[in-house]
Formats: structure tokens, sequence, C-alpha cells
């Protein structure tokens, strides 16, 4: 702070960093902390179905959903498989039937089956799984897709914005890097604040800047507009098909679908992901396999396309131009996908770290103003309604994901639309830490979400442990990390909550100190008390 | 390639930590001069840049640079967390 024109600046930011940060903060929360489960979404796909085993032969899977869809699906318009890998629980098989005159078009979701590790069709209990989070993170819930992601992307531009004034408002964060004040309200909320964001802060740039870029089609769209004036000219150019081709309503035999994939992994050089099986039985058969995007950086990846029944390759996606790599580089960035198991494990902490700068930036909101306040007993409209909305957002959020944890476990198999209420039981216990906010004082009901949270997410293991043939002893015994690794995860989290829990309900605060000079509530103005927070 | 990068980048980080003030003197006991810190911050930077390659030959230029970054976040989380919650040796406050 040289001269005024450089406070000025730095105070502006200041300004920028609390209000930006504030404003959808608590859609920004639920946005991050969903993101970073996601990162396990395969995990918890597996987790969330305990009755299935894991995959050691996908061959075998893959014959089973050939076999299963050729039983099932005939004379279907499509089939499309997600090859089974040893991280899975087995191979999603769903077909198109043939369009009918008149009838709505079908969609892929509506026809589908699980193949399990054995290759037959398996009787699992209906669960949306880690998908869930991985759609919740940018499309939400209960709202247009369309409205969701606009939200999205205005949250994550305020992130954003947040990040790169927050840089150049606390210059000081990168000196005051390693410093960690404990027991010292404000300060060690502030030095919490910077060490989860200084630490990562790559990975917070990286992630909100291409989550962006995930959505820039939709943000900016008048690039698209201008070059591809047809509507979905533009998809086509992105996604190049080969020409379509006409049913010949010959009968002929589909090739066996094993040996393509494996020929299929040895031209694309990497694991494929999905095989798609166009007009299956007829003589004009096509089979595409898809390369999966675990071993690439860029989520756009590559396929081939075999003739259905001689198996003889009929042509590859072309060379993608520079700008889809870019685009396809940053959202496989975004997304972890290719990332090895240690990685991933340090994608995930990044995710945990930004949950807890989002969390943090909020609740130091509040702490920050309260010392201020000219009563503290009778806090006004504004201070109680970002107080109350930190709890039910921040302690809301996780109970919702403990409870929709639980309601997996517990809702019986049979239950119409089971996996429906799964995700309604999130959000019911979301809706009730919301009432419960508005109704009580926040300190209890802090100490009542975060200790009911842990207490609900040590008590999954146990449960595993009790009722499922996967509990802990039994996954590290047979060396499944990824389940193990979910179960020692909720343990973690289970006890980092309770310990939170019981640090609040042990807080005393602090006697009001006597103010320095009468404060009047004109001078309570944001702008002044945001001067170099970093002191 | 990755547990030379790994050890580099934590010691980058071990290095910047301690020439502040703070952690300088609880940990070895006197506040460092400027000539010290800066010579601390040499090596550090000299640390940094040379976790690189490293990176780089672990895992190739497309995924080498990504594994750069993790290590150094890490290893600045670890050195953060150490400073900070393994107590200093006593007499040292």
């Amino acid at each position: 702070m040289s001269d005024l024109g450089d406070k000025g600046f730095r105070q502006s930011q200041a300004f920028l960093h609390t209000w930006s940060g504030l404003l959808l903060g608590w859609v920004l929360f639920a946005v991050f902390a969903a993101g970073t489960i996601a990162y396990y979404r395969e995990g918890l796909n597996r987790w969330m179905r305990p009755e299935l085993a894991r995959v050691e032969q996908p061959e075998k899977v893959l014959a089973g959903a050939q076999r299963f869809l050729e039983g099932k699906a005939p004379d279907a318009k499509s089939w499309f498989i997600t090859m089974p890998g040893a991280t899975s629980y087995g191979a999603q098989a769903s077909w198109v039937p043939q369009v009918k005159e008149g009838a709505p078009r079908a969609r892929r979701r509506d026809n589908q089956a699980t193949i399990d590790a054995n290759g037959e069709p398996a009787k699992v209990r209906e669960t949306r799984g880690g998908e869930f989070f991985y759609r919740f993170h940018f499309d939400l819930y209960y709202m247009p897709v369309i409205y969701a992601r606009w939200l999205v992307s205005v949250a994550a531009l305020l992130m954003l914005v947040a990040i790169l004034s927050g840089i150049v408002t606390h210059k000081k964060i990168f000196r005051d890097f390693f410093t960690l004040r404990r027991g010292k309200s404000q300060r060690s909320w502030l030095d919490g604040h910077n060490a989860t964001a200084v630490l990562a802060l790559p990975f917070h740039l990286m992630i909100t800047y291409t989550g962006l870029v995930t959505l820039a089609v939709m943000l900016l769209p008048w690039a698209t507009i201008a070059t591809f004036p047809k509507e979905g000219a533009f998809f086509e150019a992105l996604y190049p098909e080969g020409e379509a081709v006409e049913r010949t309503g010959r009968p002929a035999p589909l090739v066996d679908l094993t040996a393509i994939v494996r020929d299929g992994e040895a031209r694309l050089g990497g694991k494929a992901g999905y095989v798609e099986v166009a007009d299956p039985g007829d003589a004009a058969a096509r089979v595409t396999v898809i390369r999966s995007g675990s071993s690439m950086l860029s989520s756009r990846t590559p396929h081939i396309t075999y003739d259905g029944v001689t198996g003889k390759v009929l042509r590859r996606s072309p060379e993608t131009g520079a700008a889809v790599v870019t685009a396809g580089s940053m959202i496989g960035l975004h997304a972890g996908r290719y990332s090895s198991d240690w990685l991933r494990f340090l994608y995930f902490l990044c995710g945990v770290a930004g949950s807890v700068m989002v969390a943090s930036g909020m609740v130091l909101w509040t702490v920050k103003r309260r010392e201020k306040l000219p009563d503290p007993t009778r806090p006004h409209f504004g201070f109680k309604l970002v107080e109350r909305l930190n709890v039910a957002a921040i302690g809301g959020f996780p109970l919702g994901v403990a409870v929709m944890f639980w309601a997996n476990r517990l809702l019986p198999v049979e239950m119409a639309g089971r996996a429906a209420w799964e995700v309604h039981c999130l959000f019911l216990a979301w809706g009730a830490a919301l009432l419960l906010s508005i109704v009580r004082k926040p300190q209890h009901n802090w100490v009542a979400l975060l200790g009911l949270t842990g207490a609900l997410l040590a008590a999954l293991p146990v449960y595993n442990l009790i009722a499922t043939e996967r509990g802990l002893i039994a996954t590290i015994l047979s060396g499944d990390g990824v389940l193990a690794g979910i179960d020692i995860g909720l343990l973690v989290f289970g006890a980092a909550f309770l310990a939170l829990a019981r640090r609040v309900a042990r807080h005393k605060p602090a006697a009001p100190r006597v103010r320095r000079k009468a404060v009047a509530p004109a001078a309570v103005a944001p702008v002044d008390a945001q001067l170099e927070p970093a002191e | 390639m990755t547990a030379l990068a790994f050890t580099l980048a934590t010691l980058a980080f071990a290095l910047f930590g301690l020439s502040t003030d703070e952690h300088h003197r609880k940990r070895l006991g006197n506040r460092p001069d400027a000539v010290t810190v800066l010579r601390m911050r040499g090596g550090a930077w000299a640390a940094v840049a040379a976790a690189f390659p490293f990176a780089i030959g672990a895992q190739g230029w497309v995924f080498g640079p990504i594994l750069w970054v993790a290590l150094l976040m890490l290893g600045a989380g670890l050195v953060f967390l150490a400073l900070n919650l393994i107590p200093a040796p006593a007499g040292r406050k």
C-alpha cells in the first residue's frame, strides 16, 4: 500500500472479493462439494450397489451383454453398452427400439439392464449411484437443466472473480502462506481460508476456468451461431458420423463383440469405453467402438466403426482439429477421468480444500461482521440471513448426502421410483436443515447438523460390515481398494464432522470487547470493514 | 522419477516455509537474516524448477506438467501441516 491509488484499487478488489464470493456462495458450495464427490463416481456406482461383485473378466461381461441384448432386443434400432472395467460393477446394456409411426421417440435410459460380473442380467437395487453427484454439480435438480446450467455458470464466473480479486487484495496470502494461528477466532478462520485457497490455488483456478469452458458453447453461443446457422450443424461438425445406413431387412448374425472390441482397443491405442451397435441382426449392422476417457487427457475420444457382419473396419473418426483438442483437454483436465488412483486422490483432496475454502469464506463473512455489530445480540437482517443460510447450506448439504447414502442402504429394493426417492431423501434432509435454521439459533444448529452428519457418515461402514457382503474387512482382504477406500473415507469424514461439532459446541464466544470508539451504524458499511482483512 | 520429483517439491516448500521469520525461529532457534532468507528462497525456487524435468520424465509431456503441479501442491500441503501441527522443540516458542 504505497499510495492512495493503490489503496483504492486494492480496496475495490476487496469489495469485489467479498460480494462476488457471497452472492452465490451457497450454490457454489453445493456444486463444489458434489463435484468433489463425483471424482469417485465410478467407485460410488459400485458402493451403492453392494450386491454386485467386482468385475474380474471384462470380456465375460461384454459377451454376457451381447447375449442378453440378442435375447431381449434382437431387432432394436440400436444397442449401447458401457464397457465393464476393473473399477466397474458390470456393464450397462441399453437399447433403443425401432421407431414406430406416431409413437414418441424412445430414449436410451428407458430400456436398460445391468449385466453383472458373471455376464448375467443382475437383480440390483435401483439407484443413480455416483452419477447423481456428477449430474447435480452442473444440472442441479428439480429444475430445467438449462436454467440450472446458467445458474451454475454464473456461480462459477463469480468464483473466478472471487479467486482473482482475492489474489489481488490479499497479496499477503503468499507471504503468510505457512502461518496458521490456531484458537484465535477471526485470525484462525482467515488463516484456514487462506491456506485452503493458496495450497490448492492451481487447482481452484484450473477447475473454475475449465468448468466454464465445459459450458462455453452455451455461455457464448454467437461464434457457433454465426458459423453454423443451421440448427444441429455444429454438433454434426463436432461429432462427425458416418453416413446413416438403411436397414436392409435381411437378417444376418452379428459378429462377436469381444473380438471387435479387442481389435478396436489395439487400433485406438487405449481401453474402450463404449460400444454401440446400429441395426443389430441386420445385414447392414454397424459396430462402433469408442475409446474410454480414462487413458487420454482429451475427453473427446476417438472411435472406430466396423461392419457388424463381416467385422471389417469401415471408418475411423477423423483427426480432430486443434480447437476441439483444446476444449477436450480442458474438459478432461476438469473431470480427471484420465487420472491414476493417486492423482485422483489429489484431485479429491483439492476439491475438499476448495469446498472448505468456500465454506470458510462464507463463515468468515459473519465472523468478521459479528465483532463490528452495534449490538451483537440483535444483529440486522442481512447478517441474520447470511448466518442462517450458512447453516442451512453448509451444514445441510453434507447431512443430505449422508442421508442419501443411508436411503441407498435402507429403502426397500422393490420400491417404485426407488432411485428418485434416494435423491428426494437428500433434499428432504437438506430442507429440514433449512427449516431448522429458520426456527433455531445458529450455534445449536451447527452442533446438531455437524454432529448428526458425522454420526451418520461414520455409522455407514459399520452397517456395511454387518449387513452387506462387502464390509471393510472383506474388501481389504480381497484387495478391493475402491470400496475399502470409500468406507475409510466415510469414517474419516464422519470423525472430522464429529470433531467439528465438538469444537463448535465448546466454543464460547469471546466476551464483547470494548470498542475503541462508538460505532455508528453508518460506519459499519462493508467497504470499511473490508480494508486489509489480512492484517 | 515421480518419487524424486515429489521429494524435490517437498524440499522446496520446506525451504519456503522455514525461510519465514516465525517458523525459522520456532524450528531453528533464531531469526534468519536477509542473506539466509535469500539463499533459502533461491534454493526453494531451484528445487521447484528441478522437479519439473523429473515429472516430465515420469509421465511425458501431456501428463507430466499436471503431475508437477500436483506434486507441488502435495508438497506444500504436507509442509504446511507439518510446520503447523508438529510441536516445535521445547524452549523455542
